[in-house]
């Protein structure tokens, strides 16, 4: 719909930046006051006004074919892969597109053998497209381009996933590459182009890994890694497995021994240390694939949540430094029935506005997705069936996941890729039968409702769908989707929401730290009282990274009262400037950070 | 509405006889498939061969199929849709249709009031029409009120509904019925957690924790449905098919060369093989199976009873009983642990902690047929004669097709006096199992004692003419023939010739067999065969050990010696 698309303010797309002007001393935000039991806008929230998507990633230059690579023995790891990242590496204000590709694993059989050939060029690599959105043109025109070889991103592992951070604090995004085989880590030049540190950071992980965040654990201003790990497995011991049917199809995560995660401590000079044993992360785990980082208890520590395939979740509960996993009293470990769950994707976001995280998991079909919320005290409650999300779960596999406010009605709503992972024998003549359609829930202030059928063609695609990550990738305002399908091309969702509606798209530097503030919230106060928070990450869905920049929607007939971004453990920060259906770069400096340390932190990382 | 256009997709498939594509599967897969569906095909108007189809299908995971082959049947059964239904509903529920699956769920329970069919019903209900789900609910509580799973139910909707407190104590009820209810445990602990009752949280999530492999209460309708489906997998329908045609080897083979390297559920491949051995008859070798299995899952209440089976089959009694109290003490309201425990020492003669024990697992499972039977037997095996009439009647009504149960309610009752009760069990077996020769020994026998002569010799030949090879019944009717105490009844010539049957049918090597040909000779005068043919028997009796019976040759021996015929009191 290009004419309501012009409606949106073009003028606003270029960054806006609002420096913080007062700095609260006090670190007791209340979340009492950020609490709504029922917003008094509940009726206008709704009326659901279903975005339409429409693919445009063919239309605007954004090729990439996922290789599978299979030559017809089902090795267990062609069914995971693979997932994207969403990150601006050359800081222009858009967002550019990291894909991660497969290649052939048995060391005996070349491309030649293979079931599903290339239709990539060769050899099949990850690749890193540059969007021209804002570029030295100006033309302001959605269009990508193939920054490849140029920038040094391609490597050709077996790719799994994908996680964005800034390690050195140098103000351009890294990239941290997940492999069955060596783990692989970008850092940013500044220029366009990045270099491979895998051998001297520490991190060049061989096992079998997944999802990754990263995170500062420990409080001292640098990202550390987080690095979930699924199975012990090579190809020359890989199982062959049946399906109901008798026809070979791929393992279950029960063929496999679990590994467990990974926790690195980030050292500064691009050096890592595993310090999983000695703070804890070590002692339990399982066939781990989806990641979300948050302070969950409010403790000023960033706890960890891993969604394990077939086992219980771990919440790894941070407390200054050391974690213990919270296990089954979190109530996040497994589902409402006791029963652990296929975790695959990972959403985090304050779904019910009360001012905290809260958790949602995709499940395999049969099972139901599941959402736990957070009731405080680092205490969940699995919130499924009341939120309406059981039932419409249950067909199908899902993986990767993003809560986002696709319609603006100050409510996170939900995509899910789905794919299924053992053959489908309705699609018995499909060379590839594993295919299934996405979902689109909307969320209103009755719950969950499934959209996916009035949301455009593109939700109307089956196929096989691994990774998706959400962010404005078009600059108008709304959230699009950049989604990956396992052997087939990857797809980009392009939100044309057109009712009239306030949005904010604010990204948020650590100014004592000269990068983005992963793990605060940044919290906004409107006319009537009602306060919406979005934690800063990149984070969370399955084996992908997405905008690490805040959105927020809601009604037109509200205005912005207030902001404010609150650091974990650090206090608050209010925000003054921020302006309804604008972009803005929001500086702030954490109210309680010690200048002397913060310099010596920047001293060694530079 | 149909949430999803993949729903809507699906729905096609209710068409009879379903789409189905094949032929991508293994041979022996498509070959069952096959034949059940041409035997749908040729009799597309009975319920049965329909039904059957539609079970076919649903172990093999082709929902819709099997839902609409479960619809059809539903139509064409006149007598008992019911369970057509409930399976229709099970299967859409399966696939995730719910909106079919709740409208196959109502019509079954319209047709049969079965508490079970209104949980699954009221369970797809409530998310999203939470009073019809609680109505559903509390209806099968009133069907059946230790129905453990309806009370989850209702706890499930309270909890929805914010009223922790009754969600509380609804739980409470649901583990209180079934303490091994898992997952009541796990959603009362995160409801006690809720409220703040953090001891008791964790009480119950370590009740939780130790029943993991035992989640919801299944019912019996819905357990003969997953037994088809489990059967159906591959690996288990290729072994059970070699067990069935006697290759044990080959079974045994495949098992060890192939699926134990193949099948990830290593568990279940050894369990195969286990079952394997215990058919081979190589009991140790089926014990270190069954003990492999339990080193990773000491919870297997089934391996642990099969374990025992293998013990006890080795003579190893002591180890038997020691591996059922282990799995007593980890499933202490097991029906099953609780009944073979009991079978073990009643072979150890240990009757009064039989006795107690079969009553437990008669309590914990009152309506399985096997352990009323068994409970009956040990009563009966006590001298509490009416008490064990008692319980093999029950178990005839919960299993009206068990021959057994109603030969043995005869006996009970023939030890109680009630001579045509008896008759009349033992006629119900025999209209149930026309084969069952010792039944119509019985029947004669009755008959005999109360001088009903023609009735006596009526049924001995009445059960010779549908079985004219049974040695049983020639044996008897000739030994009827040679010594009825009626002079108009007995026939010597007859009784010979029968006799020389049954002695020429069991080689001349059967004690009893010689006693009745000696009798018969003796009624017609041959007094030196008789004594022959005595002798003889008292030669085989001597062998065999049978001194009462040897003496009560001796005693006819004699009479022949003297020329006298024998005719019974």
């Amino acid at each position: 719909m290009p004419g309501s698309r012009a409606t949106t303010p073009r003028s606003t797309a270029s960054a806006l930046v609002v420096f913080a002007v007062v700095a609260i001393a006090s670190t007791s935000w209340s979340l009492s006051s950020a609490r709504v039991a029922a917003s008094p806008h509940d009726d206008e929230r709704d009326a659901i006004a279903t975005p339409t998507f429409t693919e445009v990633a063919a239309a605007s230059g954004l090729v990439f074919e996922h290789f599978l690579g299979s030559t017809g023995e089902f090795y267990f790891p062609e069914v995971s892969s693979a997932g994207l990242a969403l990150l601006d590496y050359d800081n222009d204000g858009d967002l550019d597109v990291y894909f991660l590709q497969g290649d052939v694993l048995n060391p005996a059989k070349t491309i030649e053998d293979t079931v599903f050939p290339p239709r990539v060029p060769l050899p099949p690599r990850n690749r890193l497209f540059r969007n021209e959105l804002v570029s030295s043109d100006r033309t302001g025109k959605l269009r990508f381009t193939d920054v490849t070889e140029e920038s040094g991103t391609g490597d050709t592992g077996y790719a799994q996933g994908v996680a964005t951070g800034d390690i050195d604090n140098d103000g351009d995004v890294d990239l941290f590459v997940t492999n069955l085989g060596a783990d692989v880590l970008y850092v940013n030049n500044g220029d366009g182009t990045f270099t491979d540190r895998s051998a001297e950071s520490g991190l060049a992980d061989t096992r079998w890994t997944t999802s990754a965040s990263f995170l500062d654990y420990d409080r001292d201003g640098l990202l550390d890694l987080f690095v979930a790990a699924y199975a012990e497995y090579s190809t020359a011991t890989d199982k062959n497995c049946q399906g109901t049917s008798g026809r070979h199809d791929y393992c279950g995560p029960d063929a496999y021994p679990a590994v467990p995660d990974h926790l690195y401590r980030n050292l500064g000079g691009g050096k890592f240390e595993d310090v999983s044993q000695a703070v804890g992360i070590f002692r339990e785990y399982g066939h781990g694939l989806g990641v979300g980082v948050s302070d969950f208890d409010g403790n000023g520590w960033l706890d960890i949540y891993v969604a394990n395939d077939g086992d219980p979740n771990q919440l790894w509960m941070n407390d200054r430094g050391r974690f213990q996993n919270a296990g089954l009293l979190s109530g996040a470990s497994v589902n409402n029935a006791g029963q652990a769950e296929a975790g695959m994707g990972v959403a985090v976001g304050d779904f019910d506005v009360d001012g905290d995280d809260d958790i949602f998991v995709t499940h395999l079909a049969g099972e139901t997705n599941t959402l736990y919320e957070n009731v405080g005290g680092g205490f969940f409650t699995d919130r499924t069936g009341r939120a309406g999300l059981g039932a419409p779960s249950r067909f199908a596999t899902g993986f990767g996941t993003a809560f986002a406010d696709f319609d603006h009605n100050g409510r996170l709503d939900l995509f899910i890729a789905n794919g299924a992972v053992s053959i489908e024998e309705s699609q018995g003549d499909d060379p590839y039968p594993y295919r299934q359609p996405n979902q689109l829930m909307m969320q209103s202030a009755r719950g969950f409702v499934d959209h996916s059928v009035t949301a455009g063609a593109a939700l109307a695609l089956s196929e096989v769908s691994r990774g998706v990550a959400a962010g404005d990738i078009d600059n108008d305002g709304d959230i699009d989707l950049v989604v990956t399908n396992s052997s087939g091309p990857a797809r980009l969702l392009r939100n044309d929401f057109a009712r009239p509606s306030n949005w904010l798209v604010v990204r948020v530097i650590d100014d004592a730290l000269g990068r983005d503030a992963y793990g605060a919230s940044l919290r906004i106060e409107l006319s009537d009282g009602t306060t919406l928070m979005s934690t800063i990450r990149t984070d969370t869905s399955y084996c992908s990274a997405r905008d690490p920049r805040a959105h927020f929607g809601w009604s037109d007939q509200l205005s912005l009262r207030a902001a404010s971004v609150s650091f974990p453990g650090r206090g608050v920060v209010s925000v003054e400037g921020l302006e309804a259906r604008t972009f803005a770069t929001v500086r702030v400096r954490p109210p309680d950070r010690d200048a002397s340390t913060d310099a010596g932190e920047s001293g060694e990382t530079e | 509405m149909p949430t999803h256009a993949l729903e809507i997709e699906k729905h096609q498939d209710e068409v009879w006889p379903p789409a189905v594509n094949i032929e991508t599967l293994s041979e022996d897969v498509r070959e069952e498939i096959e034949t059940v569906k041409a035997l749908a095909l040729d009799a597309p108007d009975n319920a049965s061969t329909v039904g059957d189809l539609g079970k076919v299908y649903f172990g093999y995971k082709f929902n819709h199929a099997a839902a609409a082959c479960f619809v059809r049947a539903a139509e064409l059964d006149k007598k008992s849709p019911f369970r057509w239904w409930y399976y229709a509903g099970l299967s859409y529920k399966r696939a995730s249709s719910f909106g079919p699956a709740i409208e196959a769920f109502e019509k079954a329970i319209k047709l049969r009031e079965y508490p079970p069919a209104s949980v699954e019903l009221a369970d797809l209900l409530v998310e999203t029409e939470r009073p019809r789900a609680i109505e559903h609910f509390q209806r099968a509580i009133e069907l059946d009120p230790n129905l453990a799973s309806a009370y989850a139910g209702l706890g499930r909707c309270a909890a929805m509904d914010d009223r922790p407190e009754e969600a509380i104590a609804r739980f409470e009820k649901a583990v209180e019925l079934e303490p091994n209810f898992a997952s009541a445990h796990y959603e009362l602990a995160m409801l006690l957690r809720s409220v703040g009752r953090m001891e008791e949280a964790a009480q119950h999530l370590r009740l939780y924790g130790q029943r993991q492999s035992e989640f919801t209460p299944d019912d019996p309708i819905k357990r003969k449905l997953r037994r088809t489906m489990r059967a159906s997998s591959v690996m288990t329908r290729r072994i059970r098919n070699m067990w069935d045609t006697g290759r044990l080897d080959e079974a045994e083979a495949l098992l060890k060369n192939h699926f134990l390297k193949v099948n990830p559920n290593e568990e279940a491949v050894r369990n195969l093989l286990g079952h394997t051995h215990m058919r081979q008859e190589r009991f140790e070798l089926a014990a270190e199976q069954f003990e492999l299995i339990l080193a990773d899952h000491p919870g297997y209440v089934d391996t642990r009873s099969n374990l025992a089976t293998a013990y006890q089959q080795m003579g190893r009694r002591d180890d038997a009983e020691a591996v059922l109290r282990v799995a007593l003490e980890q499933h202490p309201d097991s029906g099953t642990v609780l009944h073979h425990l009991a079978l073990v020492l009643t072979q150890r003669e240990e009757t009064n902690e039989s006795l107690e024990l079969f009553a437990r697992a008669v309590a914990a499972q009152p309506a399985m047929p096997d352990f009323r039977s068994s409970y009956a037997r040990a009563l009966a095996g006590a001298k509490r004669f009416d008490e064990a009439a008692r319980e093999f009647r029950v178990a005839t009504e919960l299993d009206p097709r068990s021959v057994d149960a109603y030969a043995e309610l005869g006996c009970a009752l023939e030890q109680l006096g009630n001579v045509d009760g008896a008759e009349a069990a033992w006629r119900q077996a025999l209209a149930l199992d026309d084969t069952r020769d010792d039944l119509v020994v019985r029947l004669a026998g009755s008959h005999f004692a109360r001088a009903q002569f023609e009735l006596a010799e009526k049924a001995l030949r009445d059960g010779l003419a549908a079985r004219p090879k049974s040695i049983d019944l020639t044996g008897e009717l000739a030994w009827f023939l040679a010594t009825c105490p009626d002079a108009a009844r007995r026939n010597g010539p007859e009784a010979v010739r029968l006799a020389d049957l049954a002695v020429q049918w069991t080689r001349s090597n059967s004690a009893k067999e010689m006693d009745v040909l000696a009798a018969a000779y003796a009624q017609v005068g041959r007094f030196d065969d008789a004594v022959r043919a005595e002798q003889r028997a008292i030669r085989l009796g001597t062998a065999a050990r049978t001194r009462g019976i040897v003496r009560r040759y001796r005693e006819r021996l004699a009479l022949y010696e003297a020329a006298q015929p024998f005719t019974r009191p």
